[in-house]
């Protein structure tokens, strides 16, 4: 239990706070269902290439060597999901290349690629992984909650005529931001709360 | 596009944090404000776009394999770093440190992000070291104007579940809603 009950564990969401912010590139390219899922297949991809580079290196290599093998990893984790998405998917490819190619560099994969002493360990790890799938699920809800809010249906699954939209702006780079920081703020919220119902 | 257009483009409708969603906390967004790290991301953007621009080009695109642009790029970050280590120990300096390796993470993706939004925007190696150029001082400006509004924020004493993070991403939020009205009204609809 945290020290102070009326209080979110301050690492916990410092923590969260960082890897939104680092993602919010892709966060801003996913403007709809299948963009969100082709980018946080990337961001998968590349956390997990990451991971495995710095877990399966021998451990006397280094922090600085584990860290640079680890961003190569993670770049080619990415360009394998990226050129996975381009054979489904070829124009849209066209228009998400720039926000997936910034993924290897982003705060998550980058700490995944890390592998400070402190790091280490199977607990660490499993709660980076679990981290990593919470923020791929957030991603493809943000863009979900995009296109619906955008388009009034999913593309993917529409017949016939789009319904009238109601928020033509969720198309806009600026709603990634705006749901983000509303999500987060419910989060904190919710927390806080249930924390002094535990206490 | 002049150069002109480059910067009024970069500073409002393209720009590498509206748009591209380039934010980071207090702390980073600080680090980057810093007259070297903004001459650093200044200098170094239309180099690297240079670099992006020719390896899109000549080498990837002609073989189909433009995913492996980040590649080419660690790559290329994890060069330049052995190398300053290098001259670093020959001079006698201490070499950089994880922690000094963990600080320039930030301005290495805000480099990447105005060589890859540049490239994206002109066929021209000049043209395109220009844009990446504006891209920096629009990323520049646009943090600087963040922090000061996030700083002014919290003189307000807002509520609890929304200070820090949540607060900043809503006014990068309204920040951008703002720059889209210049895209749409300027770019968007000239294209149409």
């Amino acid at each position: 239990m945290n020290a102070d009950p009326s209080n979110v564990d301050p690492g916990r969401k410092r923590l969260y706070a960082a890897a939104l912010a680092g993602l919010m590139p892709a966060f801003a390219g996913a403007t709809d269902l299948i963009d969100s899922v082709a980018l946080a297949g990337c961001f998968a991809a590349g956390f997990a290439f990451a991971a495995a580079s710095s877990a399966l290196l021998p451990k006397d290599l280094g922090g600085r060597r584990s860290f640079a093998f680890g961003l190569l990893a993670a770049s080619l984790g990415v360009a394998f999901a990226l050129s996975t998405f381009r054979l489904l998917a070829p124009l849209r490819f066209e228009l998400l290349y720039g926000r997936a190619v910034l993924i290897p560099f982003t705060v998550p994969v980058l700490e995944a690629a890390w592998r400070p002493e402190a790091a280490r360990g199977q607990a660490r790890r499993w709660d980076a992984a679990l981290r990593a799938a919470i923020l791929s699920l957030a991603m493809v809800v943000v863009g979900a909650v995009r296109e619906f809010l955008a388009e009034g249906t999913f593309r993917a699954a529409a017949e016939g005529p789009a319904p009238h939209a109601a928020l033509p702006f969720m198309a806009t780079p600026s709603a990634a931001f705006l749901l983000v920081g509303v999500g987060f703020a419910a989060w904190a919220g919710v927390a806080k709360r249930m924390n002094k119902e535990t206490a | 596009m002049t150069g002109l257009s480059f910067a009024f483009y970069f500073a409002f409708a393209g720009n590498i944090v509206s748009d591209w969603g380039l934010i980071f906390g207090k702390a980073n967004a600080r680090r980057l404000l810093e007259p070297k790290k903004a001459l650093l991301l200044l200098f170094a953007s239309p180099l690297v776009a240079l670099f992006h621009h020719a390896t899109l080009r000549y080498a990837l695109t002609p073989l189909g394999l433009e995913a492996l642009a980040p590649f080419a790029y660690a790559l290329a970050a994890i060069g330049v770093y052995s190398l300053i280590s290098l001259l670093r120990s020959r001079l006698g300096k201490a070499p950089i440190d994880e922690d000094g390796l963990r600080h320039e993470a930030p301005a290495a993706v805000v480099i990447y992000a105005c060589a890859v939004a540049a490239s994206q925007l002109s066929a021209r190696p000049t043209t395109v070291m220009a844009a990446a150029a504006a891209a920096a001082l629009g990323f520049l400006a646009a943090t600087a104007l963040l922090e000061d509004i996030a700083a002014r924020i919290e003189l307000e004493n807002p509520p609890e579940a929304l200070r820090g993070a949540p607060l900043r991403f809503i006014s990068a939020g309204l920040i951008a809603l703002a720059f889209s009205g210049v895209d749409i009204a300027l770019y968007v609809r000239s294209l149409a």
